[in-house]
């Protein structure tokens, strides 16, 4: 399974660098040497690289021991907090996505889930309000709110 | 050199008179607050001191700022060896082995070897500010894009020593973080590249966010994976290893890595545009090159902490000498200094350096004064510092997170970098997990824009024939450096 996933991510990485090489090609002459030189070199090393784990991984015998839904997992959870920041914002978003991962995932008591989120709540309104002076938006549901009581955020 | 000793010792009295000690000192706690916070700069922190300094006298205002340069070096590493999240850009040479140390139950040692070579570098840069301050001045100038363009090469090179396995993947991570450094606009032509119509692309990918997604967020999701339930492997804090006295010691063992690193800190520091990033790396490397294949370099050897810590922190020393004696800033911190010293009615060049020298010193000891405070404070803090390394990681994990996201968003108030360092996080945890090394293409993205920048310039100045590329002696001596910088890893190797 980390064989294939190795070779599909080196693939991933060659048709980025492909992409990279194209959109080189549509730059003006004097423009293009430098990209268009380490963009070459990219998808030649890439191209090398694919051959190498596509041998290995028909040599190999054993797999690699991971836990795949662990790992699937930490990554949904990453994919969890970006949606709650589009969702909420830079304030709620983080601080909803401490309380819920305190309580789902680390089993937390209500008093531990409520006060992580708060903290995280206050320390990001402190840091956004006073320290660095940025608007703080609630996200589209803050926005949806907003415009269905006429409200502007 | 007479005067210059002068106007350091009348610079020292300044400092260290009552009620003027009181300014460098707020201005350190400030800074160290501030700096822990990651994304948050000391050039941020400066940006927001300037309404309050309006109405103070122009001592004042260099002492608090002199604390604000030096104060915030020092918190950013400690972020970066406890949890993997580099306080500031420079501060992710730090967390290469800092924190692989950590995870071993060391970070007592990695934390106290991080203050020393922090408070002895900072030391040994303004040592050399003050013996150069006559020289330099004549030599800064002559610096150009062919000698940028061979500082960059030397740096590039140092990828080559540091990679470790596979050298194909060494050689595709440093091209592909050399085109993700090309995102944006042409340096030339001001035409956008490789930003598919987005606006927010043409100001290229920012370090902050993505470090904090190469490391921090990456480590998170590697954390939440594994098996182990907190960042050292271990509950109680007794069984924690190492100590804040092998810390200190260990600077004192390896004196060659450490003057090695203070001096490539300085020099870079001297040349504008560089800044800690740069001299950080550059310094791991040269480290690596020194070490060879001996230990366990990259994987949580204290040599790999000494050398960006000891870089990073003389480079203060060295980056105030074009910004004093010529009114160049060398990076974005002394770009803010000279903009309140303007504020202020300081014109830095040849009055500063002449009739106001007891107030340049003054600025100096200030920063040397916080470089030591920020340390002697870190080696206070080591024990409760490393017990982060024992909470269960499903607490430290979002908390990382939720650091990580703000640390992203307040570097410029932009929320597609949040976006962009939760990218890079499961980016930097593929790289990771399929073994492809993040420090090559972390060096390439650091030092790409230098490169092209200045490859661009150095081939058109050539065109023109207004440069001799070889007849620079600048550049015949970095070119020099090069070529030992990778025949003698490959030598030593031999003869071992």
């Amino acid at each position: 399974m980390r064989r294939i996933g190795s070779v599909a991510f080196t693939s991933a990485l060659l048709a980025l660098s492909a992409v990279f090489l194209v959109l080189t090609l549509g730059f003006d002459e004097s423009s293009r040497v430098v990209p268009l030189s380490v963009a070459g070199s990219l998808s030649g090393l890439l191209l090398v690289q694919i051959v190498r784990d596509v041998r290995e991984g028909r040599q190999a015998t054993a797999p690699i021991p991971t836990d795949a839904s662990l790992e699937a997992a930490a990554v949904g959870w990453l994919l969890a907090l970006g949606a709650l920041i589009l969702l909420f914002g830079m304030l709620l978003g983080p601080a909803l996505f401490v309380s819920v991962y305190l309580r789902r995932k680390a089993a937390e008591g209500w008093l531990v889930t409520i006060g992580g989120g708060a903290t995280t709540a206050l320390v990001f309104w402190l840091v956004l309000t006073h320290a660095i002076g940025a608007p703080v938006s609630l996200g589209a549901v803050g926005a949806l709110v907003g415009a269905l009581l006429g409200i502007r955020t | 050199m007479a005067p210059i000793l002068q106007a350091a010792s009348d610079g020292w009295a300044l400092v260290f008179s009552w009620p003027n000690i009181l300014y460098p000192v707020i201005g350190t706690i400030a800074a160290m607050v501030f700096a822990a916070l990651p994304g948050i700069s000391g050039v941020t922190l400066m940006a927001l001191a300037i309404p309050l300094t309006f109405q103070w006298e122009p001592l004042q205002v260099v002492l608090l700022f002199g604390a604000l340069t030096g104060g915030a070096t020092f918190m950013g590493s400690t972020t970066a060896i406890l949890l993997n999240i580099p306080g500031s850009a420079p501060s992710a040479a730090t967390t290469l082995d800092g924190y692989p140390m950590a995870r071993m139950g060391q970070a007592r040692t990695a934390l106290a070897a991080s203050a020393t070579a922090s408070a002895l570098g900072s030391t040994f840069g303004v040592m050399v500010l003050i013996a150069l301050v006559p020289a330099v001045t004549r030599v800064i100038p002559l610096m150009g894009p062919p000698e940028y363009l061979m500082l960059a090469l030397l740096g590039l090179g140092t990828i080559g020593t540091l990679v470790r396995g596979s050298v194909v993947k060494g050689l595709a991570m440093a091209c592909l973080g050399l085109m993700t450094s090309f995102i944006g606009l042409d340096p030339r032509t001001a035409a956008p590249r490789f930003t598919f119509g987005s606006l927010y692309l043409q100001d290229g990918l920012g370090l902050v966010p993505v470090f904090l997604g190469l490391f921090a967020v990456a480590e998170v999701i590697a954390l939440m994976a594994s098996a182990s339930a907190t960042v050292s492997g271990r509950v109680r804090p007794e069984e924690l290893t190492g100590s804040t006295r092998d810390g200190i010691l260990s600077v004192f063992r390896h004196p060659g890595i450490f003057f090695r690193s203070s001096i490539i800190g300085t020099v870079i520091g001297m040349v504008p545009g560089l800044g800690g990033t740069v001299a950080a790396f550059v310094a791991y490397g040269a480290a690596a090159r020194t070490v060879g294949t001996d230990g366990r370099f990259g994987q949580g050897d204290i040599r790999g902490v000494i050398a960006p810590e000891a870089a990073h922190d003389a480079k203060d020393g060295g980056s105030l000498l074009p910004t004093l004696a010529l009114g160049i800033p060398a990076n974005g911190g002394t770009a803010m200094l000279l903009s309140v010293l303007a504020l202020h009615g300081i014109r830095p060049g040849a009055e500063l350096m002449t009739e106001q020298l007891p107030l340049a010193f003054a600025l100096i000891w200030s920063l040397f004064l916080s470089n030591w405070l920020t340390s002697i404070l870190g080696l206070a803090l080591v024990r409760p510092f490393s017990r982060l390394t024992i909470v269960r990681i499903s607490r430290l994990a979002p908390a990382i997170l939720a650091l990580a996201t703000l640390g992203a968003f307040a570097h410029l108030g932009r929320a597609a970098d949040v976006m962009v360092a939760l990218g890079f996080g499961v980016f930097g945890w593929l790289l990771n997990t399929f073994g492809w090394p993040r420090i090559a293409f972390v060096i390439a993205f650091v030092l790409g824009p230098l490169f092209e920048q200045n490859l661009q310039l150095t081939m058109t100045l050539h065109g023109l024939g207004r440069i001799h590329f070889w007849s620079r002696p600048s550049v015949v001596l970095i070119a020099g450096l090069i070529v030992l910088a990778v025949l003698l890893p490959r030598m030593r190797r031999r003869v071992g």
